[in-house]
């Protein structure tokens, strides 16, 4: 009997609402499930890529007996070299570029901006996947109008090397007593990729006196940083002329791709945190609470955005010999 | 009979709908940072205003705040991105002011802050945060 009743054949208005209503809050269940952990991966993603750095960093010292130095001051006007990461590209399965680059002898103004840049070719079609964070919203490569190499396209990186902490580590408010320059903010050089200059020589792993699982060596700034009026602006160490391949112009003026700890995590605006060729540009990134650091041990660790600032100027100061806390 | 129940099972779904709803946005809101106090004040060297100068509130323990004066040498303390306030207690207080811009590659820059080293290199000063609206100006002293 029931079986021949044709009222129940097809689904009224309402049992049909019911239903996608049911779909739909199951779909808003599911969907930011399903973006955190693809957040998730991501993050996995960029803490492989900074532990495939830290490891390059130590067979680096492997081969050298030091860590790679950032700017340094060649003979003559040449003095404004390559980055730390051009340094590393043998370690970390880039030979084939890096026999390139050698091959010019690392002639000419690595920022571009003066004059020509022997490895300029090269540099404009070398990307290496590993240098940059997968969650990071910023442009990935950017062009560059150069001196003497045309308008070329270069990689800007999602990480930066440490250079030092402009607080004595350990402390928030005591200034280190250096070596420093004072040059578009501070530029201290008490961490782990400091340059060459006068003042400072090349240091090995024996150099990280706090011992080499307290000192960060590598760190993101992979986000935009937000002024206090809520805008976004993009800056980060390797976003200057020559990007990710320049160490800057020289020890002692600007120098890119590596930062001086001086503000907190994603703090923006004061002295030497505010261009691109600042000093002190801070830690950022778009991993949610915080970012991700390497230590010169080679091991990738998490620091949330409201960590005990104390702890972010010891990690970054090689020798403080402060006891670092929890983090 | 029949239309009562669906109707009965459709104000189920309409309120399960929005008691989920209302949890999912809960759980997406932004986080807070706890109990922050809001501190603004200003900033005079001797007696006159100073603007471009930047305000450090470090905490024993914790995330500094900052702040920049503005032309009548006001600031309001920024605890991370737009959030304002700092955490309560006792913080060191640095004030010195921020050197202009200079062009990247040029002469390395020499600049010779008005505000003297003992309120910025070797600070000494001290305040007090407490929870809720804070007020501390600081009347500097060239000499």
């Amino acid at each position: 009997m029931r079986l021949q009743s044709s009222a129940r054949a097809a689904f009224t208005l309402v049992e049909l609402l019911v239903v996608i209503a049911i779909i739909g809050v199951l779909i808003a269940l599911l969907l930011p499930a399903v973006q955190q952990a693809r957040e998730a991966a991501r993050r996995m993603q960029c803490s492989n890529n900074l532990k495939q750095l830290g490891l390059a960093l130590q067979n680096y010292h492997d081969t050298y007996g030091k860590l790679p130095y950032n700017a340094a001051t060649y003979p003559g006007n040449n003095q404004h070299g390559p980055s730390w990461f051009v340094r590393i590209l043998p370690f970390i399965e880039q030979n084939n570029a890096y026999q390139q680059i050698a091959a010019t002898n690392f002639a000419g103004d690595w920022k571009m901006q003066d004059a020509a840049c022997a490895a300029a070719p090269v540099l404009a079609k070398l990307r290496v996947e590993g240098f940059w964070c997968p969650s990071s919203p910023l442009p990935k490569v950017e062009s560059q109008s150069t001196n003497a190499n045309g308008t070329i396209e270069m990689q800007i990186p999602s990480y930066v090397g440490i250079e030092g902490s402009y607080y004595q580590g350990g402390t928030t408010s005591t200034v280190a007593p250096g070596p420093y320059n004072d040059a578009y903010g501070r530029e201290v050089y008490n961490g782990m990729i400091v340059p060459l200059a006068g003042n400072v020589s090349a240091i090995g792993l024996e150099s990280a006196t706090d011992g080499t699982s307290n000192t960060m060596i590598i760190s993101e700034q992979s986000d935009y940083f937000f002024t206090s009026s809520g805008s976004k602006v993009a800056i980060r160490s390797g976003g200057h002329a020559g990007k990710g391949w320049s160490s800057g112009y020289a020890p002692g003026n600007w120098e890119a791709n590596v930062t001086t700890i001086r503000y907190p995590i994603a703090a923006y605006g004061g002295s030497g945190a505010v261009n691109n060729y600042d000093s002190n540009l801070s830690l950022i990134s778009a991993h949610p609470g915080g970012v991700q650091i390497a230590l010169t041990d080679g091991s990738v660790h998490f620091l949330t955005e409201t960590v005990n600032f104390a702890i972010l100027t010891g990690l970054a100061d090689r020798r403080d010999g402060n006891v670092l806390g929890e983090y | 009979m029949m239309k009562t129940q669906s109707r009965n099972l459709a104000s189920w779904a309409l309120r399960i709908t929005s008691v989920l709803g209302v949890l999912c946005l809960g759980g997406c809101s932004q986080e807070t940072y706890g109990d922050l106090g809001h501190v603004t004040g200003t900033v005079t060297l001797d007696g006159k205003p100073s603007p471009n100068v930047q305000v450090t509130f470090a905490p024993q323990d914790g995330r500094p705040s900052m702040g920049v004066t503005d032309e009548s040498g006001r600031y309001e303390l920024i605890y991370i991105r737009a959030t304002k306030g700092a955490v309560p207690g006792e913080h060191s207080v640095s004030i010195a002011s921020i050197p202009p811009e200079q062009d990247p590659g040029a002469k390395v820059p020499v600049f010779k802050d008005p505000i003297p080293p003992r309120y910025n290199l070797r600070s000494e000063l001290k305040e007090v945060v407490v929870k809720g609206p804070n007020t501390i100006d600081f009347q500097l002293k060239s000499k």
